[in-house]
């Protein structure tokens, strides 16, 4: 840092608002592709969720299936493969649409084991008052297990869609043109400034994941007030 | 009395499909049992639980189990609220088999459909209250009214407030179960099983995780239940006094067998077995 406090440097003053413009666009991208995935993955994880404590074992193994490859998976070779490999399938989805796919597997497949461990976290006597109160079984999983288990879920998701806003970063290298995309092209046109470059683009993400943290939150309070 | 004591120590284990007319009734005048336990058996695993237990209860009936703890008590009473599956044996309640139902002619093991048919003749009352955490007291009480008796919203709170106000705390409508104590939530716990009106009610220990001064507010409202009559009771228990007071008949079981039943005079001032008696002691 001290090495770029050049002289040419300290006669400039920061450029700041020839950056905004950029930045608001990849900014804009980021949130596309964050809450995208994130409405995707949050679908995945309920379905593969429930689906890996459903009666029916064909159900399970697929939930069960889902969940262990696309978690063992590593984002960036998944990303890469639904956007360069699927074309070779003749399927050929947009930069957007890729990442979102990508994202939203992989992300999903960690939700799935959140919905699935707090299910099975409400406590056996819950399902018993329910039987003994002759409640069918869908109406036991609506009415009492799932609301309660819903309010343990919300700190998980609320970790989990921060990871996803940060992984979206990643989108970087397929081209499409998010916050960190904006940031390294910043960069080029001008690479004296990289520190407060990156460092903006550090601030952005907090503020962006704080939004997150702050939503879970209030969605926390709101689930357990009976508490 | 000794007839079905001694029937449990001698009968065979049956088929689970095999259901043997209660002839034990057939000759006293009394009406059918709503409950009856015939040849059961349940094992956990290689631990067996019951082995081999006959029991009617009759309409209206208040019958108190008593006994040290893994005798299988608790689980008696399970299997009556489809909980657990015997391992063989029978239950019928109002004469229809609990874990069987017919299929063109053959019986079967049950399909939740017979079950849920079923279950709506029995309630109970956990040792833990089970409440639903995140309803209200009021919510609590009046859900399966709503949803499974399928009464309205209006109806099924009025019938909610009535079994509240039965219990006492129809000051708490609106109170979320973790700003009671122990003994409101299991009157609570009470009320929300009698708006289901079953014909029989299982007591699970009520008592037996609540602080000792709030026991007697518990017992207090089950008695009054009790008093009201038309409902048969399985009240499964470790309060001597109380299973005297309220109950029509004692059933004393060990180590999975009925070892002495009768009247709670019997039971208490004259108990004939070793195992009986050196339980008594215990408690005196």
């Amino acid at each position: 840092m001290l090495q770029l406090n050049s002289s040419a440097r300290l006669e400039m003053n920061m450029p700041l608002l020839e950056w905004l413009p950029l930045l608001l666009d990849g900014t804009i991208i980021t949130i596309q592709v964050a809450l995208l995935s994130a409405i995707v993955s949050l679908l995945l994880a309920i379905a593969a969720g429930l689906g890996s404590i459903s009666r029916y074992v064909f159900v399970r193994g697929f939930a069960k299936g889902y969940v262990e490859i696309f978690r063992a998976c590593s984002l960036l070779v998944l990303l890469f493969w639904v956007y360069f490999a699927l074309p070779f399938l003749d399927i050929e989805l947009s930069k957007l649409m890729a990442a979102v796919l990508a994202i939203g597997l992989n992300v999903g497949a960690y939700g799935a084991e959140i919905v699935r461990s707090t299910i099975a976290a409400v406590s056996k006597g819950q399902h018993e008052a329910g039987i003994a109160l002759n409640l069918s079984g869908n109406k036991r999983m609506v009415r009492i297990i799932l609301p309660q288990a819903a309010a343990r879920m919300i700190p998980p998701f609320g970790n989990l869609m921060i990871e996803l806003l940060k992984s979206t970063s990643l989108v970087y290298f397929i081209t499409l043109s998010d916050l960190t995309f904006e940031a390294m092209i910043l960069r080029n046109n001008y690479y004296i400034w990289t520190p407060h470059i990156f460092g903006l683009l550090l601030l952005i993400y907090f503020v962006l994941s704080s939004f997150i943290s702050v939503t879970a939150r209030l969605l926390e309070r709101k689930l357990t007030v009976w508490r | 009395m000794n007839a079905q004591l001694d029937k449990s120590f001698m009968t065979e284990p049956e088929s689970t499909l095999h259901i043997e007319p209660s002839s034990l009734h057939a000759a006293s005048a009394k009406p059918n049992p709503i409950v009856s336990y015939q040849s059961i058996q349940k094992s956990f695993g290689d631990l067996h639980v019951i082995k081999g237990i006959d029991l009617d209860i009759y309409p209206g009936e208040k019958i108190a189990l008593i006994g040290p703890s893994g005798s299988g008590k608790t689980t008696l009473g399970r299997m009556l609220m489809t909980l657990e599956e015997p391992t063989s044996g029978t239950i019928l309640i109002d004469d229809e088999p609990l874990w069987q139902t017919e299929l063109k002619g053959k019986r079967i093991r049950a399909n939740e459909k017979h079950l849920r048919k079923m279950r709506s003749k029995v309630g109970m009352v956990f040792q833990h209250f089970n409440l639903f955490p995140h309803m209200s007291v009021l919510n609590n009480v009046s859900m399966a009214p709503r949803s499974v008796l399928k009464l309205t919203k209006e109806e099924a709170e009025e019938q909610a407030i009535m079994m509240l106000r039965k219990v006492g705390l129809d000051q708490k409508l609106q109170v979320y179960p973790s700003q009671l104590s122990g003994g409101q939530k299991q009157r609570v716990a009470i009320a929300r099983a009698l708006v289901m009106q079953p014909k029989v009610m299982v007591f699970d220990e009520v008592t037996s995780a609540l602080d000792p001064e709030l026991v007697g507010e518990v017992l207090f409202v089950i008695k009054e239940i009790a008093d009201e009559g038309q409902m048969a009771m399985m009240l499964i228990t470790h309060e001597m006094e109380f299973a005297r007071e309220v109950a029509d008949r004692v059933v004393f079981g060990a180590d999975g067998l009925i070892v002495e039943q009768g009247t709670p005079e019997d039971i208490f001032t004259n108990p004939q077995s070793e195992r009986l008696q050196a339980f008594l002691k215990r408690f005196l």
